[in-house]
């Protein structure tokens, strides 16, 4: 699904913050990206996600070398991946409803096409009765879990999530890693970046860690 | 405890599908969903989805009113450039079908003998319709204007003129009239004005093409404040553009959302300038009838014939309003594919 061999970033001039980092996602996988802070999480989950590009080594997604591909040829390829960032990234002048469709609306979809399908999801989430209302009056864990939802809602094939239960409580911590844990179940691979241990522990998946700039994978 | 990722007792619910009833949600997230009654807002049913691109994030008033201004200085020229292309083919025509013999008075030889000489070669000729002599008293009261009435005009040897009419032009051989007439006819010098439909030309020429000068400069104006205004909303609205780029949108999709915008800019700019261009247009007819006898207007007619905006300048500012609006679109689409592909 996600290929990396030997590749190596670097912000700048700066020393490589990745070094010579090659590991595999396979389908239907779940695994935990960890590793401390400035350990280079989030820029392994934007390579992931063809947000950045590296500046060595090989990276295939979905079977398709990233380096040659052109702006419109990136966009389709994403739309097979759900990313879940740590500040949400909702936008505000659109409501739960809207933010959450916007991945189809994209793909050219109506709104008649895609209201039910986003109904519904909104509700397995529990913002049913929220969707009509913008980003600004949510609080944190409905605002991750609209951005969960956006990720869902085109059915990606892999789902990369930064820190997810970064702005939530432990007992909603607990709750989205059982909605991630199903998504896994229904075919999607799972890639979640914490530090936290805690929330690692509750469940056996494979780890990868990073350590200054190092990756080291725990099966 | 920890949790084996396959193990099917977990109680979670599965993922919604078309097909599955909405009862069957459940615990994954908070009960908030047991609790609320179901949303009585109507939300999106039949409810037009919210803009991508935020209103407020562009300078829409200030482009409108720039574009406004730029379309109506546009309509202005081109308004401009009809009335002196349609002038200049009326002096054409005018001076084209017209053409004069002169024949100068030379001691010693009957005047009137070489008139009617000279009128029976110009009638001879192929594409002359009338030859006519203006008589003395017609040839002096031309000169009445310059000279004044005090003078006695028999005592001067003012040349008699033979006005052509000539029904067509491009028939009519004046280098041979020209000829025969100054070996047969004493004195006579064949007149086809040529020299000054040259000269009007060449000055209608001039003006056309400052007023074209003038119109691309409005455009390219028109063009630089949209790409200032289509990057400024591009700044203005870099989350937006970022979190579209994560949902899986191309560039192409980004340029049409922005293009759509100022699409609708331009056209209610172009529109409101084209208006108050039209509108103008009528005002300044309406009073130069009005002062059909004032000196001003008899000079402005004196020099671009009858003040007349014909229908062609209304359809061109029409058209300028719309080609403007298009060219808002374009620039603005080009112009955001183009920073975009710079960040990629």
């Amino acid at each position: 699904m996600i290929r990396f061999e030997n590749v190596g970033l670097r912000y700048g001039v700066g020393r490589e913050v990745l070094r010579d980092v090659s590991f595999e996602i396979a389908p239907n996988s779940f695994q935990f990206l960890s590793g401390p802070s400035g350990a280079g999480k989030t820029s392994l989950l934007q390579l992931m996600f063809l947000s950045l590009k590296p500046n060595r080594g090989l990276i295939r997604v979905f079977g398709k070398d990233t380096a040659r591909l052109d702006s419109e040829e990136l966009a389709e390829l994403r739309r097979n991946i759900g990313f879940v960032f740590q500040e949400f990234r909702l936008l505000n002048h659109l409501t739960t409803f809207e933010n959450v469709a916007l991945p189809l609306r994209v793909q050219g979809l109506s709104e008649q096409d895609y209201r039910t399908d986003v109904k519904e999801l909104l509700n397995w989430v529990g913002l049913g009765h929220r969707m009509h209302v913008y980003p600004p009056v949510m609080s944190g864990g409905e605002k991750q879990r609209a951005a969960i939802a956006r990720a869902l809602i085109s059915r990606p094939k892999l789902l990369l999530a930064d820190e997810p239960t970064g702005n939530v409580d432990p007992i909603l911590a607990r709750r989205l890693l059982r909605l991630f844990i199903e998504l896994h179940r229904s075919g999607t691979s799972i890639v979640i970046a914490t530090h936290d241990t805690g929330l690692m522990d509750q469940i056996q998946a494979r780890r990868i860690v990073l350590n200054d700039g190092a990756l080291f994978i725990y099966d | 405890m920890t949790t084996h990722l396959d193990n099917r007792n977990e109680t979670t619910a599965p993922l919604p599908s078309a097909n599955m009833p909405s009862s069957h949600q459940s615990d994954t997230v908070p009960d908030t969903t047991q609790t609320q009654p179901k949303s009585s807002n109507p939300f999106a049913i039949g409810k037009k989805p919210g803009p991508i691109v935020p209103k407020g994030t562009i300078a829409g008033h200030a482009l409108v009113l720039v574009i406004a201004i730029m379309s109506f200085l546009a309509a202005l020229t081109v308004a401009a450039v009809t009335m002196i292309s349609s002038a200049t083919r009326d002096w054409q025509s005018d001076i084209g079908r017209g053409a004069t013999i002169q024949i100068r008075q030379i001691d010693g030889i009957d005047i009137e003998s070489q008139i009617v000489k000279a009128i029976d070669i110009a009638r001879a000729s192929k594409g002359i319709e009338k030859a006519t002599a203006l008589s003395q008293s017609q040839s002096s009261a031309l000169l009445e204007p310059w000279l004044g009435l005090d003078l006695a005009f028999d005592e001067l040897p003012i040349p008699r003129l033979i006005e052509l009419d000539i029904s067509d032009p491009e028939s009519v051989d004046f280098i041979a009239l020209s000829t025969r007439l100054q070996s047969e006819v004493k004195g006579a010098i064949l007149d086809n004005h040529r020299f000054w439909v040259e000269r009007l030309r060449s000055m209608a020429e001039t003006a056309i093409l400052i007023g074209f000068t003038i119109l691309c400069l409005v455009l390219a104006a028109t063009i630089l404040t949209v790409i200032f205004a289509t990057r400024s909303a591009m700044a203005g609205n870099q989350e937006t553009i970022a979190v579209l780029h994560f949902v899986g949108a191309g560039n192409r999709f980004i340029a049409a959302e922005f293009q759509q915008k100022f699409f609708i800019l331009g056209l209610k700019g172009s529109l409101a300038g084209g208006l108050i261009a039209m509108l103008t247009f009528f005002i300044m007819q309406l009073v130069l009838s009005n002062e059909a006898a004032s000196a001003a207007a008899d000079q402005m007619q004196a020099l671009l014939g009858v003040i007349k905006l014909d229908m062609e300048a209304y359809i061109a500012t029409f058209i300028l309003t719309f080609i403007i609006a298009i060219l808002t679109a374009i620039t603005t689409r080009l112009t955001v594919i183009k920073t975009l592909s710079k960040l990629h």
